[in-house]
Protein backbone atom coordinates (compact mmCIF):
# COMPACT_ATOMS: atom_id res chain seq x y z
CA UNK A 1 0.00 0.00 0.00
CA UNK A 2 2.88 2.48 0.91
CA UNK A 3 4.50 1.42 -2.38
CA UNK A 4 1.20 2.42 -4.29
CA UNK A 5 1.25 5.42 -2.22
CA UNK A 6 4.74 6.66 -3.04
CA UNK A 7 4.37 5.92 -6.56
CA UNK A 8 1.04 8.12 -6.96
CA UNK A 9 3.04 10.97 -4.90
CA UNK A 10 6.04 11.02 -6.77
CA UNK A 11 3.36 10.90 -10.21
CA UNK A 12 1.89 14.34 -8.58
CA UNK A 13 5.10 15.35 -8.18
CA UNK A 14 6.04 15.49 -11.93
CA UNK A 15 2.47 16.77 -12.44
CA UNK A 16 3.00 19.84 -10.58
CA UNK A 17 6.16 20.14 -11.85
CA UNK A 18 5.67 20.12 -15.61
CA UNK A 19 2.58 22.51 -14.64
CA UNK A 20 5.16 25.04 -12.99
CA UNK A 21 6.67 24.48 -16.17
CA UNK A 22 3.96 25.54 -18.35
CA UNK A 23 3.58 28.34 -16.91
CA UNK A 24 6.90 29.67 -16.74
CA UNK A 25 6.97 29.35 -20.24
CA UNK A 26 3.32 31.31 -20.76
CA UNK A 27 4.88 34.27 -18.64
CA UNK A 28 8.10 34.14 -20.86
CA UNK A 29 5.81 34.35 -24.43
CA UNK A 30 3.60 37.39 -22.99
CA UNK A 31 6.91 39.16 -22.15
CA UNK A 32 7.90 38.40 -25.32
CA UNK A 33 4.82 39.20 -27.51
CA UNK A 34 5.24 42.60 -25.04
CA UNK A 35 8.01 43.66 -26.36
CA UNK A 36 6.86 42.81 -29.75
CA UNK A 37 3.43 44.88 -29.92
CA UNK A 38 5.11 47.96 -29.45
CA UNK A 39 4.85 50.13 -32.37
CA UNK A 40 8.25 50.21 -33.79
CA UNK A 41 7.35 52.68 -37.08
CA UNK A 42 5.48 55.82 -37.90
CA UNK A 43 3.35 52.98 -40.29
CA UNK A 44 3.03 50.60 -37.79
CA UNK A 45 1.59 53.27 -34.94
CA UNK A 46 -1.00 54.90 -37.43
CA UNK A 47 -1.98 51.11 -38.10
CA UNK A 48 -2.66 50.31 -34.44
CA UNK A 49 -4.77 53.42 -34.36
CA UNK A 50 -6.63 53.26 -37.67
CA UNK A 51 -7.68 49.76 -37.56
CA UNK A 52 -9.22 50.73 -34.21
CA UNK A 53 -10.67 54.10 -34.22
CA UNK A 54 -13.94 54.89 -36.17
CA UNK A 55 -14.27 57.49 -38.85
CA UNK A 56 -16.74 59.40 -40.20
CA UNK A 57 -14.77 59.94 -43.39
CA UNK A 58 -13.44 58.08 -46.47
CA UNK A 59 -9.82 58.00 -45.40
CA UNK A 60 -6.73 57.70 -47.41
CA UNK A 61 -2.94 57.00 -46.56
CA UNK A 62 -0.29 59.09 -47.98
CA UNK A 63 2.65 58.82 -46.32
CA UNK A 64 4.68 61.27 -48.62
CA UNK A 65 2.30 64.40 -47.72
CA UNK A 66 2.39 64.20 -44.29
CA UNK A 67 5.48 66.32 -43.76
CA UNK A 68 4.34 69.03 -46.23
CA UNK A 69 0.31 68.89 -44.92
CA UNK A 70 1.70 69.98 -41.28
CA UNK A 71 3.65 72.74 -42.31
CA UNK A 72 7.35 71.19 -42.36
CA UNK A 73 9.37 72.84 -45.13
CA UNK A 74 12.34 71.44 -46.84
CA UNK A 75 14.51 73.89 -45.21
CA UNK A 76 13.98 72.09 -41.61
CA UNK A 77 16.13 69.50 -42.63
CA UNK A 78 13.92 66.80 -41.34
CA UNK A 79 13.88 63.12 -42.66
CA UNK A 80 12.19 61.04 -39.88
CA UNK A 81 9.85 58.28 -40.70
CA UNK A 82 6.15 59.51 -40.77
CA UNK A 83 2.67 58.86 -41.70
CA UNK A 84 -0.13 60.46 -42.99
CA UNK A 85 -4.10 59.08 -42.74
CA UNK A 86 -6.43 61.58 -44.27
CA UNK A 87 -9.82 62.53 -44.60
CA UNK A 88 -11.81 63.71 -48.52
CA UNK A 89 -11.44 67.42 -46.50
CA UNK A 90 -15.71 66.99 -45.75
CA UNK A 91 -14.55 66.30 -42.36
CA UNK A 92 -10.95 66.87 -40.08
CA UNK A 93 -10.28 63.46 -39.44
CA UNK A 94 -6.69 62.48 -39.93
CA UNK A 95 -4.09 60.50 -37.89
CA UNK A 96 -0.47 61.82 -38.49
CA UNK A 97 2.47 60.30 -36.90
CA UNK A 98 6.51 61.55 -37.10
CA UNK A 99 9.07 60.63 -35.57
CA UNK A 100 11.81 62.95 -34.22
CA UNK A 101 15.12 63.12 -35.66
CA UNK A 102 18.13 65.25 -35.14
CA UNK A 103 16.23 68.45 -37.19
CA UNK A 104 12.90 68.24 -35.47
CA UNK A 105 12.96 67.63 -32.01
CA UNK A 106 9.43 65.73 -30.07
CA UNK A 107 8.73 69.14 -28.69
CA UNK A 108 8.86 70.83 -32.04
CA UNK A 109 7.25 68.43 -33.95
CA UNK A 110 4.34 68.76 -31.45
CA UNK A 111 3.81 72.30 -31.77
CA UNK A 112 3.70 72.04 -35.39
CA UNK A 113 1.18 69.70 -34.81
CA UNK A 114 -0.89 72.15 -32.77
CA UNK A 115 -0.62 74.98 -35.26
CA UNK A 116 -1.98 72.66 -37.76
CA UNK A 117 -5.15 71.98 -35.66
CA UNK A 118 -5.34 75.78 -34.94
CA UNK A 119 -5.17 75.74 -38.72
CA UNK A 120 -8.49 73.12 -38.89
CA UNK A 121 -10.45 75.01 -36.34
CA UNK A 122 -10.00 78.26 -38.34
CA UNK A 123 -11.12 76.86 -41.44
CA UNK A 124 -14.11 74.36 -40.13
CA UNK A 125 -15.13 76.78 -37.39
CA UNK A 126 -17.57 78.44 -39.95
CA UNK A 127 -17.22 75.58 -43.14
CA UNK A 128 -18.57 72.91 -41.32
CA UNK A 129 -19.04 73.48 -37.53
CA UNK A 130 -20.59 70.71 -36.89
CA UNK A 131 -17.11 68.94 -36.66
CA UNK A 132 -15.69 71.24 -34.53
CA UNK A 133 -15.84 69.08 -31.55
CA UNK A 134 -13.37 66.35 -33.05
CA UNK A 135 -10.67 68.83 -33.42
CA UNK A 136 -11.76 70.65 -29.83
CA UNK A 137 -10.84 66.85 -28.50
CA UNK A 138 -8.04 66.18 -30.99
CA UNK A 139 -5.10 63.77 -29.33
CA UNK A 140 -1.66 65.06 -29.67
CA UNK A 141 0.67 62.41 -28.06
CA UNK A 142 4.01 62.15 -27.32
CA UNK A 143 5.05 58.14 -27.19
CA UNK A 144 9.07 57.62 -26.80
CA UNK A 145 10.10 59.46 -29.89
CA UNK A 146 7.22 59.90 -31.84
CA UNK A 147 4.47 62.45 -31.79
CA UNK A 148 0.85 60.91 -32.80
CA UNK A 149 -2.23 63.38 -33.94
CA UNK A 150 -5.56 61.70 -34.11
CA UNK A 151 -8.85 63.20 -34.82
CA UNK A 152 -11.46 60.97 -35.38
CA UNK A 153 -15.01 60.18 -34.66
CA UNK A 154 -13.92 58.46 -31.03
CA UNK A 155 -11.23 60.57 -29.73
CA UNK A 156 -11.66 59.26 -26.25
CA UNK A 157 -11.23 55.77 -28.07
CA UNK A 158 -8.05 56.58 -29.31
CA UNK A 159 -6.72 59.04 -25.89
CA UNK A 160 -7.16 55.58 -24.45
CA UNK A 161 -4.90 53.20 -26.64
CA UNK A 162 -2.35 55.86 -26.83
CA UNK A 163 -2.42 55.82 -22.57
CA UNK A 164 -1.76 52.12 -23.11
CA UNK A 165 2.41 53.37 -24.32
CA UNK A 166 2.18 56.46 -21.49
CA UNK B 1 -8.56 -5.32 7.96
CA UNK B 2 -10.16 -5.28 4.70
CA UNK B 3 -12.07 -2.52 5.60
CA UNK B 4 -9.11 -0.73 6.75
CA UNK B 5 -7.18 -1.12 3.48
CA UNK B 6 -10.52 0.12 1.43
CA UNK B 7 -10.51 3.59 4.00
CA UNK B 8 -6.94 3.88 3.12
CA UNK B 9 -7.53 3.32 -0.95
CA UNK B 10 -10.16 5.97 -0.98
CA UNK B 11 -8.21 8.39 1.42
CA UNK B 12 -5.61 8.59 -1.33
CA UNK B 13 -8.02 8.65 -4.22
CA UNK B 14 -10.05 11.90 -2.43
CA UNK B 15 -6.47 13.41 -2.42
CA UNK B 16 -5.68 12.39 -5.87
CA UNK B 17 -8.75 14.00 -6.57
CA UNK B 18 -9.14 17.38 -4.90
CA UNK B 19 -5.03 17.57 -6.36
CA UNK B 20 -6.45 17.23 -9.53
CA UNK B 21 -8.96 19.90 -8.96
CA UNK B 22 -6.31 22.51 -7.76
CA UNK B 23 -3.80 21.70 -10.67
CA UNK B 24 -6.55 21.81 -13.35
CA UNK B 25 -6.78 25.56 -13.55
CA UNK B 26 -3.21 26.11 -13.60
CA UNK B 27 -2.40 23.73 -16.53
CA UNK B 28 -5.39 25.57 -18.31
CA UNK B 29 -3.75 28.95 -17.91
CA UNK B 30 -0.64 28.00 -18.60
CA UNK B 31 -2.09 26.70 -21.86
CA UNK B 32 -3.81 30.04 -22.22
CA UNK B 33 -1.43 32.64 -22.20
CA UNK B 34 0.90 31.91 -25.30
CA UNK B 35 -2.14 31.14 -27.58
CA UNK B 36 -3.67 34.43 -26.71
CA UNK B 37 -0.12 35.77 -27.33
CA UNK B 38 0.07 33.98 -30.82
CA UNK B 39 -2.97 35.55 -31.70
CA UNK B 40 -1.30 39.08 -31.56
CA UNK B 41 1.66 38.61 -33.08
CA UNK B 42 -0.53 37.00 -36.41
CA UNK B 43 -1.44 40.45 -36.54
CA UNK B 44 1.31 42.44 -37.43
CA UNK B 45 -0.65 45.51 -39.06
CA UNK B 46 -2.50 45.91 -35.78
CA UNK B 47 -0.15 45.64 -32.99
CA UNK B 48 -1.94 45.01 -29.82
CA UNK B 49 -0.66 47.04 -26.92
CA UNK B 50 -0.60 44.93 -23.94
CA UNK B 51 2.01 45.67 -21.58
CA UNK B 52 -0.38 45.13 -19.37
CA UNK B 53 -3.27 42.42 -19.87
CA UNK B 54 -6.04 44.20 -17.92
CA UNK B 55 -4.93 47.42 -19.16
CA UNK B 56 -5.23 46.09 -22.51
CA UNK B 57 -8.44 44.64 -21.90
CA UNK B 58 -10.27 48.00 -20.50
CA UNK B 59 -8.32 49.88 -23.67
CA UNK B 60 -9.40 47.62 -26.38
CA UNK B 61 -12.72 47.46 -27.81
CA UNK B 62 -13.90 43.61 -28.97
CA UNK B 63 -12.07 42.53 -32.12
CA UNK B 64 -15.88 42.12 -33.63
CA UNK B 65 -16.53 45.99 -32.90
CA UNK B 66 -13.66 46.37 -35.57
CA UNK B 67 -14.87 44.52 -38.56
CA UNK B 68 -16.38 47.38 -40.50
CA UNK B 69 -13.66 49.45 -39.99
CA UNK B 70 -12.05 50.62 -43.97
CA UNK B 71 -8.86 48.53 -44.80
CA UNK B 72 -6.13 50.67 -45.28
CA UNK B 73 -5.06 50.80 -49.39
CA UNK B 74 -1.19 51.90 -49.64
CA UNK B 75 -1.15 50.12 -53.04
CA UNK B 76 -4.02 52.54 -54.70
CA UNK B 77 -1.50 55.30 -53.92
CA UNK B 78 -0.34 56.00 -57.96
CA UNK B 79 0.21 60.00 -57.82
CA UNK B 80 3.10 59.07 -60.73
CA UNK B 81 0.89 58.05 -62.79
CA UNK B 82 -0.74 61.45 -63.69
CA UNK B 83 1.62 63.08 -65.66
CA UNK B 84 2.85 66.01 -63.48
CA UNK B 85 5.09 67.92 -66.55
CA UNK B 86 1.42 69.57 -67.55
CA UNK B 87 1.31 71.47 -63.94
CA UNK B 88 4.56 73.03 -64.33
CA UNK B 89 4.27 76.78 -63.94
CA UNK B 90 0.78 76.25 -62.43
CA UNK B 91 -1.13 77.49 -59.83
CA UNK B 92 -4.30 75.98 -58.45
CA UNK B 93 -7.04 78.33 -56.56
CA UNK B 94 -9.58 76.83 -54.89
CA UNK B 95 -12.17 75.34 -52.06
CA UNK B 96 -11.69 72.14 -50.03
CA UNK B 97 -12.29 69.99 -53.44
CA UNK B 98 -9.11 71.14 -54.87
CA UNK B 99 -7.38 71.43 -51.19
CA UNK B 100 -7.88 67.25 -51.39
CA UNK B 101 -5.89 67.18 -54.85
CA UNK B 102 -3.02 68.90 -52.79
CA UNK B 103 -3.08 66.94 -49.15
CA UNK B 104 -3.56 63.44 -51.38
CA UNK B 105 -0.28 64.80 -53.83
CA UNK B 106 -1.98 63.34 -56.61
CA UNK B 107 -0.40 67.38 -58.38
CA UNK B 108 2.55 67.80 -56.72
CA UNK B 109 4.05 70.12 -59.18
CA UNK B 110 1.60 73.14 -59.23
CA UNK B 111 1.37 75.63 -56.34
CA UNK B 112 -1.99 75.73 -54.62
CA UNK B 113 -3.89 78.68 -52.78
CA UNK B 114 -6.23 76.57 -51.42
CA UNK B 115 -8.47 76.43 -48.23
CA UNK B 116 -10.94 74.46 -46.44
CA UNK B 117 -14.46 76.44 -47.09
CA UNK B 118 -12.45 79.00 -49.23
CA UNK B 119 -15.56 81.25 -51.88
CA UNK B 120 -14.71 83.36 -54.38
CA UNK B 121 -15.28 86.57 -52.69
CA UNK B 122 -12.44 85.37 -49.75
CA UNK B 123 -9.80 85.45 -52.43
CA UNK B 124 -8.65 89.22 -51.98
CA UNK B 125 -9.85 89.97 -48.80
CA UNK B 126 -9.50 88.47 -45.29
CA UNK B 127 -10.68 88.08 -42.56
CA UNK B 128 -7.71 87.62 -40.81
CA UNK B 129 -3.77 87.57 -42.14
CA UNK B 130 -2.65 88.06 -45.41
CA UNK B 131 -5.64 87.72 -48.44
CA UNK B 132 -4.96 84.27 -50.53
CA UNK B 133 -4.30 86.00 -53.60
CA UNK B 134 -0.92 87.65 -51.77
CA UNK B 135 0.34 84.00 -52.45
CA UNK B 136 0.65 84.98 -56.14
CA UNK B 137 3.01 88.08 -54.99
CA UNK B 138 6.54 88.04 -56.35
CA UNK B 139 5.92 85.04 -58.67
CA UNK B 140 5.08 84.64 -62.29
CA UNK B 141 2.51 81.37 -63.67
CA UNK B 142 1.74 80.38 -66.94
CA UNK B 143 -1.53 78.50 -66.34
CA UNK B 144 -3.73 79.52 -63.31
CA UNK B 145 -6.63 76.89 -62.60
CA UNK B 146 -10.22 77.94 -60.69
CA UNK B 147 -11.85 75.63 -59.00
CA UNK B 148 -14.55 77.63 -57.11
CA UNK B 149 -18.74 77.26 -57.20
CA UNK B 150 -19.54 74.17 -54.58
CA UNK B 151 -19.06 76.87 -51.63
CA UNK B 152 -21.08 79.46 -53.40
CA UNK B 153 -24.10 77.50 -55.14
CA UNK B 154 -26.67 78.78 -52.00
CA UNK B 155 -25.97 81.96 -53.39
CA UNK B 156 -29.16 83.62 -54.51
CA UNK B 157 -28.02 84.72 -58.05
CA UNK B 158 -25.17 83.23 -60.63
CA UNK B 159 -24.42 86.91 -61.45
CA UNK B 160 -22.95 87.97 -58.07
CA UNK B 161 -20.94 85.11 -58.28
CA UNK B 162 -19.69 85.97 -61.65
CA UNK B 163 -19.19 89.22 -61.02
CA UNK B 164 -16.82 88.37 -58.38
CA UNK B 165 -15.16 86.05 -60.11
CA UNK B 166 -14.05 87.97 -62.72
CA UNK B 167 -12.73 90.71 -60.64
CA UNK B 168 -10.42 87.68 -58.83
CA UNK B 169 -9.17 86.11 -62.81
CA UNK B 170 -8.60 90.03 -63.36
CA UNK B 171 -6.08 90.51 -60.36
CA UNK B 172 -4.63 87.29 -61.24
CA UNK B 173 -4.27 88.19 -64.95
CA UNK B 174 -2.73 91.66 -63.52
CA UNK B 175 0.19 89.83 -61.65
CA UNK B 176 0.95 87.19 -63.79
CA UNK B 177 0.64 89.22 -67.20
CA UNK B 178 0.09 86.28 -70.19
CA UNK B 179 -1.26 83.58 -67.86
CA UNK B 180 -3.57 81.24 -69.47
CA UNK B 181 -6.88 80.98 -67.21
CA UNK B 182 -8.66 77.69 -66.79
CA UNK B 183 -12.14 77.61 -64.70
CA UNK B 184 -13.51 74.26 -63.84
CA UNK B 185 -16.59 73.62 -64.26
CA UNK B 186 -18.64 72.56 -60.74
CA UNK B 187 -18.83 69.17 -60.44
CA UNK B 188 -22.78 67.55 -59.94
CA UNK B 189 -23.27 66.07 -56.42
CA UNK B 190 -25.12 62.73 -55.22
CA UNK B 191 -28.71 62.49 -55.85
CA UNK B 192 -28.99 62.41 -51.81
CA UNK B 193 -26.99 65.29 -51.43
CA UNK B 194 -29.06 67.27 -53.76
CA UNK B 195 -32.31 66.14 -52.78
CA UNK B 196 -31.15 66.83 -49.00
CA UNK B 197 -29.24 69.78 -49.10
CA UNK B 198 -30.69 73.05 -46.97
CA UNK B 199 -27.63 75.62 -48.42
CA UNK B 200 -28.36 75.11 -52.27
CA UNK B 201 -26.05 72.37 -53.00
CA UNK B 202 -28.53 71.03 -55.88
CA UNK B 203 -27.96 69.37 -59.32
CA UNK B 204 -30.28 72.04 -60.77
CA UNK B 205 -27.79 74.79 -59.08
CA UNK B 206 -24.62 73.08 -60.24
CA UNK B 207 -26.32 73.25 -63.93
CA UNK B 208 -27.24 76.88 -63.36
CA UNK B 209 -23.61 78.37 -61.94
CA UNK B 210 -22.13 76.35 -64.69
CA UNK B 211 -24.11 77.95 -67.74
CA UNK B 212 -22.90 80.73 -65.85
CA UNK B 213 -19.33 80.06 -65.66
CA UNK B 214 -19.04 78.85 -69.18
CA UNK B 215 -20.42 81.85 -70.71
CA UNK B 216 -18.34 84.15 -68.32
CA UNK B 217 -15.12 81.82 -70.18
CA UNK B 218 -16.19 82.86 -73.20
CA UNK B 219 -16.47 86.77 -72.59
CA UNK B 220 -13.02 86.95 -70.90
CA UNK B 221 -11.21 84.58 -73.38
CA UNK B 222 -10.54 81.73 -70.62
CA UNK B 223 -11.26 78.13 -70.68
CA UNK B 224 -13.75 76.21 -69.29
CA UNK B 225 -13.01 72.79 -67.93
CA UNK B 226 -16.17 70.45 -68.59
CA UNK B 227 -16.81 67.84 -66.22
CA UNK B 228 -15.63 64.09 -67.37
CA UNK B 229 -18.17 61.48 -67.59
CA UNK B 230 -16.93 59.55 -64.78
CA UNK B 231 -18.44 61.79 -62.50
CA UNK B 232 -21.65 61.51 -63.98
CA UNK B 233 -23.91 58.04 -62.95
CA UNK B 234 -26.64 56.64 -65.36
CA UNK B 235 -29.24 59.56 -63.92
CA UNK B 236 -26.80 62.33 -64.42
CA UNK B 237 -25.60 62.52 -61.36
CA UNK B 238 -22.24 62.14 -58.98
CA UNK B 239 -22.01 58.50 -58.27
CA UNK B 240 -23.04 57.76 -54.32
CA UNK B 241 -19.52 55.86 -54.27
CA UNK B 242 -17.66 58.97 -55.43
CA UNK B 243 -18.02 60.82 -52.11
CA UNK B 244 -19.30 59.62 -48.79
CA UNK B 245 -20.60 63.51 -48.43
CA UNK B 246 -22.01 63.75 -51.01
CA UNK B 247 -19.53 66.66 -52.82
CA UNK B 248 -15.94 65.64 -51.28
CA UNK B 249 -14.65 63.24 -53.86
CA UNK B 250 -12.70 59.99 -52.11
CA UNK B 251 -9.10 59.36 -53.50
CA UNK B 252 -10.05 57.15 -56.20
CA UNK B 253 -12.36 60.08 -57.79
CA UNK B 254 -9.78 62.70 -56.67
CA UNK B 255 -6.91 60.31 -59.16
CA UNK B 256 -9.24 60.32 -61.80
CA UNK B 257 -9.33 64.17 -61.61
CA UNK B 258 -6.00 64.71 -61.23
CA UNK B 259 -5.70 63.25 -64.65
CA UNK B 260 -8.73 65.19 -65.90
CA UNK B 261 -6.66 67.99 -65.33
CA UNK B 262 -3.49 66.79 -66.23
CA UNK B 263 -4.86 65.72 -69.72
CA UNK B 264 -6.65 69.01 -70.41
CA UNK B 265 -3.80 71.53 -69.47
CA UNK B 266 -1.72 68.90 -72.15
CA UNK B 267 -4.44 69.86 -74.94
CA UNK B 268 -5.14 72.93 -74.56
CA UNK B 269 -1.71 74.61 -74.00
CA UNK B 270 -2.42 76.35 -77.38
CA UNK B 271 -3.73 79.77 -77.20
CA UNK B 272 -7.63 80.05 -77.26
CA UNK B 273 -9.50 81.06 -80.66
CA UNK B 274 -12.13 83.44 -80.40
CA UNK B 275 -14.75 84.16 -83.27
CA UNK B 276 -14.97 87.67 -84.64
CA UNK B 277 -16.19 89.13 -87.85
CA UNK B 278 -13.29 89.29 -89.59
CA UNK B 279 -12.61 84.69 -88.59
CA UNK B 280 -10.92 83.29 -86.20
CA UNK B 281 -8.12 84.90 -84.29
CA UNK B 282 -5.66 83.61 -81.39
CA UNK B 283 -5.48 85.48 -78.21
Amino acid sequence: MKKIALVLLAILTLFVGASCGKTETAVDGTAAETAAAQPQTAAQWLDMLAEKVPFDDAMQSVPERAASVYGILDEDGYTGDCALYISTMATPEEIAVFRADDALSTDDLTQLALARLERQKESFTDYAPAEMPKLESAVVRTCGDFVIVCVCADNAKAQALLDVYA
Amino acid sequence: MKNAKLKHVLQIAVLLLLTAVILFPVVRIGRAAPVSAETDTTAPSAPVPAPDVTELQTAAEPQTEDMWLPEIEYDDYTPSAIAQENFHSTVILGNSQAQALSNYGLIRDADFVTRIGLSINQVLTSKSGDAPISQLYGKQYKKAVFIFGENELGWPYPKNFISIYKNVIAKVRELNPGVEIYCQAIFPVTAECSETSKNGITNENVQLFNAAVEEMCGEIGAHFMPVSDAFFDRDGVLPADAAKDGVHFNYDYCKIWAGDLSAYLRQDEQPIETTTDEGVTLE
